[in-house]
């Protein structure tokens, strides 16, 4: 049984038509990557799945039950989703570890102290324990990512999802977020990766869907997938991101 | 030196006025600025009613001169509900109505300027909009807004000399008052603006520290 399935989405915004009929679905466990050049519609698709966008046609499965759109419904669903963003989005005025607790404690109504040990082990996980009271500000792009994957796994979501997560990084620190998301892969996470990084998609994805004008265009294993693709669109979209 | 008392009174005669327009200023500022942030709530909110009924009050009073409100509530209220208001009150009611005008902009501006980033995490952890907004995006905005309510306060400050019009005893109106006692005009309107001067160039120099200090923070 997947954990996540869509059923021929379909969204509008200001006249374009952003995602047309997508239907995929994802196990738990494992690790999808949506590959595509920008505008194809990937962040669209995965601010669909924790309703932060409203879509216009098609169903949204979790754990097969249909989404609904009430006001209790979407708060309620937004929280099997962890989501990380391209520009971080910490909170800029809260320390670190101030970012992971405010979640359990005003969401969850978590315990203070308990969220704050909680939130220590998390910082620990991405390998920031030292910085659980400094500023957003204080901290590298990268340090601010891991940040934000503690502060979304502080929610205990059952699904990740990452918007393009060291696009918005230097080169030299893309590594360190890689690093903490291929071990929560080796976790058996379930994650949804929105990603241009080809090398690391090979390595943790099983699967990869490749978007492109809003439209899946291929799916397939990933090593199949980026070594033969069929058509000309991921062949030609493979070739600009190599030669970048 | 015989006339060394008279300008002692004139001098305390000033401060007091000067006082009573820095007063009548903040007290404006403070009741508008609680009515325009709750305003600024609704202004954004999605409920189109309250949103438009808030666009237009603060278009309203942004778009007609505070002389005329002022003309309004002080001509208009004891024609239409039979009472007399006294100019104090005439003064603190259009100042404030005046006031929350643009603070309603002022905070909605500062709202819509926080990160829409910021929205989406908290929406991400579980929040709900109620508490998306007081947590995370108001103390952000606060901040945002401190520069230009500064800025309106000094606005606000100079406006107030329009009450003197309707007899009110502020700063101006007491220039105009020691300019008839004593027919030294120049001097009393020297004195007038010195004072006015004195009081918003501080509140410019308190501005860009705090803008300084926000920058850095």
């Amino acid at each position: 049984m997947p954990i996540l399935r869509t059923e021929n989405l379909n969204k509008h915004y200001d006249g374009l038509h952003v995602l047309k009929n997508v239907s995929f679905s994802v196990e738990r466990g494992e690790t999808l990557i949506i590959l595509g050049p920008s505008g194809s519609g990937k962040s669209t698709l995965l601010r669909c799945l924790n309703q932060l966008e409203r879509i216009d046609g098609g169903t949204i499965y979790f754990e097969e039950r249909p989404l609904a759109y009430d006001r209790r419904s979407v708060y309620r669903n937004r929280r099997n989703f962890g989501m990380i963003f391209q520009s971080f989005n910490l909170f800029p005025q809260k320390t670190a570890l101030e970012n992971i607790t405010l979640g359990p404690i005003t969401v969850g109504k978590v315990q203070r102290a308990v969220a704050e040990r909680d939130a220590l082990a998390f910082l620990e996980k991405v390998k920031l324990r030292d910085k659980a009271y400094t500023y957003p500000a204080k901290l590298s792009g990268g340090q601010q990512q891991r940040v934000a994957i503690a502060r979304a796994l502080a929610m205990r979501p059952k699904v990740l999802l990452f918007d393009e997560p060291t696009s918005a990084l230097d080169p030299e620190t893309i590594g360190e977020v890689l690093e903490v998301m291929r071990k929560l892969a080796q976790e058996k996470t379930t994650m949804i990766v929105v990603t241009h990084e080809l090398g690391f998609a090979r390595e943790i994805a099983e699967r990869i869907i490749f978007m492109d004008a809003g439209e899946i265009v291929e799916e397939g294993l990933s090593r199949e997938l980026l070594s033969r693709p069929k058509s000309a669109r991921l062949t030609a979209f493979l070739d600009a991101v190599i030669h970048k | 030196m015989e006339n060394q008392p008279v300008l002692i009174q004139y001098a305390v005669f000033f401060l007091k006025a000067a006082g009573i327009t820095l007063g009548i200023s903040i007290l404006s500022l403070l009741v508008g600025s609680i009515v325009g942030f709750g305003f600024s709530l609704l202004r954004i909110s999605k409920q189109r009613v309250f949103s438009a009924l808030t666009f237009a009050y603060a278009e309203i009073f942004r778009g007609t001169p505070i002389l005329v409100q002022l003309f309004l509530v002080y001509f208009g209220l004891p024609i239409v509900f039979h009472i007399n208001v006294s100019a104090f009150t005439t003064v603190a009611v259009s100042m404030i109505l005046y006031t929350a005008g643009y603070m309603t902009e002022i905070f909605r501006a500062a709202i819509q300027a926080v990160d829409r980033g910021q929205w989406d995490a908290a929406y991400t952890i579980g929040m709900t909009y109620t508490q998306a907004l007081f947590k995370i995006i108001v103390p952000q905005a606060m901040r945002i807004a401190v520069p230009p309510t500064l800025g309106q306060f000094i606005s606000i400050l100079k406006d107030s000399s329009l009450a003197s019009i309707i007899g009110f005893m502020e700063l101006t109106k007491a220039g105009m008052a020691v300019r008839a006692a004593t027919s030294s005009t120049l001097l009393a309107f020297t004195i007038v603006t010195c004072l006015y001067f004195a009081i918003c160039y501080s509140l410019s120099v308190a501005s860009w520290r705090v803008e300084l200090r926000l920058k850095k923070a």
